[in-house]
Order: structure tokens, then sequence, then C-alpha cells
């Protein structure tokens, strides 16, 4: 099963799409991760809204796909991208973000690069 | 005592004499951290904030961020009451519970039990 969501890059946009997911993992009786999943996509789409689009608006994609084994969830920008490991003076952030997605995932997989856009797949197993 | 509603976040302050009590019940991330700055923006910071955190149903690192900002304004001033059990997940991922004083209940923060 693969769900697909594209918003603005806006904070209640974050909302909806954890909600969205949230009731993805329910139905996929993942309900115990659940939290622990909509703090990954907080995460994971307040560092698009926040980083992605300095000079603009733009999109904040979420796929979202589930089969036997785990719940996918790919996050993916067109914005500015960045150098992984390296935290920009002016971020308004705490740099918990990844951090705390690589806590809380069993496996990340983040591919960006200046002015490439980033895609941050994230997975849960069942 | 003053209130806020905005949709995911009910942010209320409750103006006592030494200590001041900001409610938050729902959920704080990036669309709603800025209301408790806001609320925060018209306390003494020379009073004491004790934070009600048992409605809290989700946060993340930008309400951490909210709350790290009191911190550093009020100081040792600042208790976290009764912190509801997404708020201690967070504070456990990211390692930052040892910079709150953390109460069960307000009328746990010295000097200031209710009568």
């Amino acid at each position: 099963m693969t769900r697909s969501f594209e918003l603005p890059a806006t904070p209640s946009g974050i909302r909806q799409l954890r909600l969205a997911v949230d009731r993805i993992a329910a139905e996929a009786g993942m309900g115990a991760r659940s939290q622990d999943i909509q703090i990954a996509i907080s995460e994971a789409c307040g560092n698009v809204v926040v980083h992605a689009y300095p000079r603009g608006e733009g999109s904040m994609e979420l796929v979202a796909v589930l089969d036997d084994q785990a719940l996918r969830i790919v996050v993916t920008d067109h914005g500015t991208g960045f150098t992984p490991g390296v935290r920009s003076r002016t971020s308004p952030g705490l740099g918990f973000g990844l951090p705390i997605i690589e806590q809380l995932a069993d496996h990340v997989a983040l591919r960006t690069a200046p002015a490439a856009g980033t895609t941050l797949t994230m997975r849960f197993d069942r | 005592m003053r209130t806020s509603a905005p949709e995911a976040l009910e942010v209320q302050v409750d103006e006592r004499a030494r200590l001041r009590v900001l409610r938050l019940r729902g959920e704080i991330d990036l669309g709603t951290a800025a209301e408790i700055a806001v609320a925060l923006r018209d306390i003494d910071g020379r009073t004491g904030l004790a934070v009600d955190m048992c409605g809290v149903t989700f946060i993340d690192s930008t309400g951490l961020r909210a709350l790290l900002r009191a911190r550093y304004r009020f100081g040792r001033r600042l208790w976290l009451v009764a912190p509801s059990p997404c708020v201690r997940r967070l504070l456990g991922l990211t390692g930052m519970a040892g910079e709150f004083q953390i109460v069960e209940a307000r009328d746990r923060i010295p000097g200031h039990r209710d009568r």
C-alpha cells in the first residue's frame, strides 16, 4: 500500500501529514509506535518548512509505503538542500531533528546536496 | 486568567502572587509553539513560572526549543509540572531532562504550596 501527499511547506501542513500517517499506522496495527512515528514526521517536515525554501514558497511531499515488514515514510522537498553534518550559523533550529529521527526509526537514509533538494527515508519495522 | 486557543494548542496563564502558571493542552509543534512565546512575553521573568504540561498530547523539538527559551529566561524559577508521557519521551530522547526542574504537582514547588 502506498499513499502520497503533497502540501505547501507550511507549519499547518506538518500536523496534517502527522495525522494522515497516524491513520495509516493505526490501520496497520502499529499503534504502539504511533507517537514515535509522529515525532519523526514532525521533525522531518519541520526541517523542510524551516530550511528548504529560504527565498520563497515550496512544497513538501510525503509518501507512505506499507508492506508486510515495515512502514516507510519518504519526505521530499525540492529546495536548497544542504551539506549533512554542517549546520548553518543562521539556522533557527536546535539541530535535534535528525538525531531524534535516527533514534526513533529503524533505518534512516538521507539524500541531499546544495541546490538539489532533500529526500529523507525513514523505516519503521512492524 | 488569560486564554488563547488556537486550533491544536490551548494556552492559559494563571496569574498568582509569586508564581505564574502556564497551562498547555494539546499539540506543540512548529505551527503552535509561537503561542507559548506570546504568552511568556507578558510574564515578568522575575516571578516563578510553573508550566503545567499534563495535557500536552504531542511535542517535538520546536516545543523543546520553547521550553529551553523559558529555561534561559526564568532559570531556577521555572518548573515543569506533571509532564505528560510524550513530553517525558522527548526529554529522554534529547537528553534534556536534566535541564529542567520537574515536579509531579504544583504544590511540590518549594514555597508555593496551594492553600
